[in-house]
């Protein structure tokens, strides 16, 4: 090793010897980006590194995009340390697993090679650190970067890197859309409440205001053009007349980039009363028509009329929108049969319909969609008025049709034999059911059909409401039971049923408990020898 | 379970699951981990091993309708993992002293030891028990009657039962953990005690019962069928002890 060459090998061997401090305490030394820039020369020789930088170097809350020349060459990590803190779903891991691991290897030697079927508390500590450690350095590193014009009237070149700009409204597009999900997965979905969904685990997700997409648009024209790409993925109304302006001055509102084509992914209108099927009609034929537009509908996912009861989507649409896949209409008064028959022969990739409250819609349109859609995961039917009009016929076409795991029938005319006869072709699917406020359901189906374990997916059921049911105790030895194999089951039930269940409970432990007791006993007093 | 139609069965009661931690302690070079060893995997080996920190296993006894889990927990005995003295008595429903008889001034130390364990968890039931009764035998008869009073002593202090045992012999390793068993539920033991001097000692009827109120069975968390640490497991039964 020549003396020339020492310096370099300090740091690397320096860099290279992970401690578990070095996790839990952000770096002494603050990398700025222009240090990076004039090391980048040296990165081809520090290839033998390249793991541990990688990995000191990927704390930033920007993801440095593959192949950029500002990033350390050489090395391929970002591949598998992309998104470490966006809660997205995919990439959830974070790229820290390698050191941790390494640390729990080193400190659970305290069981001296015995198996410890328990966590050592030390392994959990380094898991909280770790996470907290990410944070941190991310903080720490780029906290000092500002968008903001510095004293020259410039904001830090680095934002003025598309790539760079990209990627960073992309991850706030995908915060707000996580939230957005969020939110509408606690407030909404007739209060199916998911015990086993995808939280992201492993990442740090900030808490975002809304609307920070919008304020990346007033930044320079290079954030404008970026943010609206995302920002017309969702498209979101509760004002009439932002509407009437979205549809007749589409062309000229985000004309600033002609060449850029949008599609939209999801459309909402929410709560717009008054609002004339004719005028949506006209407008969206003005944006469709033009050929001039930049917005296209042809990859559409989501539609959804939140409670705007007298605003029927257009059926012209539907035989674009070959992608959607979510439907949701609740409340809506003016959707029928009729309008389900034709949608149903378009919609060939539907996996979730929402026609909560949609009191016209009978047992035709529902076989109609059954028959028609393969896909469909979810669909929810509940209603307060017109419950006979839905009944095991739909029940029966689903299971038949569809491999649907979430059903709402709250409030319809559904019966035993018609409840048996879905579990029978696709319980094995299930995963949400609700039966609140299904008057027929009687003791002669759901306590039987759970004690055979017909839904061996089951996360939710919901019995609010039934007043024919009194049988509990299969529900309870149910639960116990999957909540021993570590698949817990959500019961919600009202106040009536809720007291049964819990006598039940307190019936079943203490007969449980006795016999236990009562065979410790026997067992002790067997006469055991000593072998 | 999914499938076939007409082989569905009915969801099977689930087992009651009770976990029972239980602590060994004593000097070194005692037998704790031997005795362990010996219960768990009815495995004894001559060779010393020093305990480094603590030595974990874990035995499953399967009842009709239980799971009885001992979780054995054995701190090494030299005096530098004493600052690991909690991670054997905290949570643990019974801990054993162990002592070799054949040592006079390990009993000795059971003083001291009891003490740590009584400050950090004074609700567990403490069990005496004296090591390598198979040497023992063979030792001085004044000694042995010497070192039999002494112990019944402590046992009547520390309100301990009493055993004697051979890990090597196999001389009532069992009847430790059943007895620790009985008097965490208040069971009713019938084995019969062992009191003559010279014989391996079993004591256990006056020592070690609770005087608490009994404990409602269901609230206990030794009773719920999560595995979960068991914390607080002195439970009292409806079936009371014989005094």
């Amino acid at each position: 090793m020549t003396p020339h060459d020492s310096p370099k090998f300090n740091k690397r061997s320096s860099e290279n010897l992970f401690t578990a401090d070095q996790f839990l305490q952000p770096p002494q030394k603050r990398h700025s980006i222009d240090s990076s820039l004039s090391r980048s020369n040296s990165a081809p020789q520090q290839s033998s590194s390249i793991k541990t930088h990688a990995l000191t170097r990927s704390t930033s809350p920007i993801r440095l995009s593959r192949r950029h020349p500002y990033q350390y060459t050489g090395h391929n990590i970002s591949a598998n340390s992309t998104t470490c803190h966006t809660p997205i779903k995919n990439n959830s891991r974070t790229s820290f697993d390698l050191p941790v691991l390494q640390v729990h290897t080193k400190h659970t030697s305290i069981d001296n090679g015995l198996p410890s079927p328990i966590p050592s508390p030390q392994k959990q500590v380094y898991q909280q650190y770790d996470k907290l450690a990410v944070k941190q350095t991310f903080v720490n590193n780029f906290a000092h970067l500002s968008l903001l014009p510095s004293r020259n009237g410039e904001c830090h070149p680095i934002f003025n890197i598309p790539e760079i700009a990209e990627l960073i409204i992309k991850n706030l597009y995908l915060i707000e859309v996580q939230q957005v999900n969020d939110t509408e997965r606690v407030s909404s979905s007739n209060r199916i409440v998911s015990t086993s969904s995808t939280v992201s685990t492993g990442s740090v997700t900030p808490v975002m205001k809304r609307g920070s997409l919008h304020n990346c648009a007033k930044v320079n024209k290079l954030w404008h053009d970026i943010s609206m790409k995302y920002l017309l993925r969702n498209l979101s109304f509760r004002d009439p007349n932002k509407l009437i302006n979205f549809m007749f001055n589409s062309n000229n509102l985000y004309g600033s980039n002609k060449n850029q084509k949008n599609y939209p992914r999801s459309l909402t209108l929410y709560k717009l009363n008054h609002f004339k099927t004719e005028d949506l009609q006209l407008g969206f034929n003005s944006i469709t028509k033009n050929n001039n537009t930049n917005i296209h509908f042809n990859d559409l996912q989501n539609l959804q009329f939140y409670i705007c009861p007298n605003l029927l989507p257009v059926d012209s649409w539907f035989k674009e929108f070959r992608n959607l896949k979510r439907l949701s209409l609740p409340g809506n008064r003016k959707i029928d049969d009729k309008f389900m028959i034709e949608i149903s022969l378009h919609l060939v990739n539907l996996e979730q319909l929402d026609l909560r409250a949609c009191y016209n819609i009978t047992d035709v349109g529902v076989v109609s969609i059954a028959s028609r859609c393969k896909n469909l995961k979810m669909i929810n039917l509940g209603r307060h008025k017109n419950g006979h009009s839905i009944t095991d016929v739909s029940l029966v076409a689903l299971s038949k049709y569809t491999n649907v795991e979430t059903v709402g029938i709250a409030g319809c005319h559904v019966t035993d034999s018609g409840l048996w006869e879905f579990a029978k072709n696709n319980g094995n699917n299930v995963k949400r059911l609700s039966l609140n406020n299904c008057k027929k359901i009687t003791n002669m189906s759901i306590p039987y059909l759970v004690s055979y374990n017909y839904f061996p997916e089951l996360v939710v059921l919901e019995i609010r409401d039934l007043d024919n049911l009194s049988n509990l105790k299969p529900l309870i030895k149910y639960k116990l039971w999957k909540r021993a194999q570590n698949k817990p089951v959500l019961i919600e039930s009202c106040n009536r049923i809720s007291q049964l269940l819990k006598f039940e409970e307190e019936k079943m432990k203490k007969k449980r408990a006795i016999a236990s007791l009562r065979e410790m006993q026997q067992w002790i007093n067997e006469d055991e020898e000593d072998k | 379970m999914p499938g076939s139609e007409s082989k569905r069965n009915i969801v099977p009661d689930v087992k009651n699951q009770v976990e029972i931690q239980v602590g060994l302690v004593g000097d070194a070079q005692v037998g704790k981990t031997s005795l362990m060893v010996k219960y768990v995997q009815n495995i004894f080996d001559e060779e010393y091993t020093q305990t480094l920190g603590v030595n974990f296993l874990k035995r499953k006894i399967n009842l009709r309708s239980t799971d009885i889990v001992f979780s054995l927990m054995d701190l090494g005995g030299q005096r530098e993992f004493i600052n690991m003295l909690p991670l054997a008595s905290v949570g643990s429903s019974a801990i054993i002293f162990l002592f070799d008889l054949t040592r006079p001034e390990t009993l000795d130390s059971v003083k001291e030891w009891y003490r740590q364990v009584y400050g950090l968890n004074n609700l567990a039931i403490p069990i005496l028990v004296g090591t390598k009764y198979d040497l023992f035998i063979d030792m001085d008869k004044e000694y042995q009657k010497q070192i039999s009073n002494t112990v019944l002593e402590y046992a009547q202090v520390m309100n301990a039962p009493i055993v004697f045992s051979s890990t090597a012999k196999s001389i009532n390793i069992q009847k430790i953990f059943k007895i620790a068993l009985s008097k965490i539920f208040n069971l009713t033991l019938t084995i019969p005690e062992i009191t003559r001097t010279g014989d391996p000692l079993l004591i256990y009827r006056k020592f070690g019962n609770q005087n608490r109120k009994p404990t409602k069975v269901m609230t206990s968390p030794a009773f719920s069928s999560q595995t979960s640490s068991t914390s607080t497991s002195q439970v009292k039964a409806k079936e009371t002890t014989a005094t």
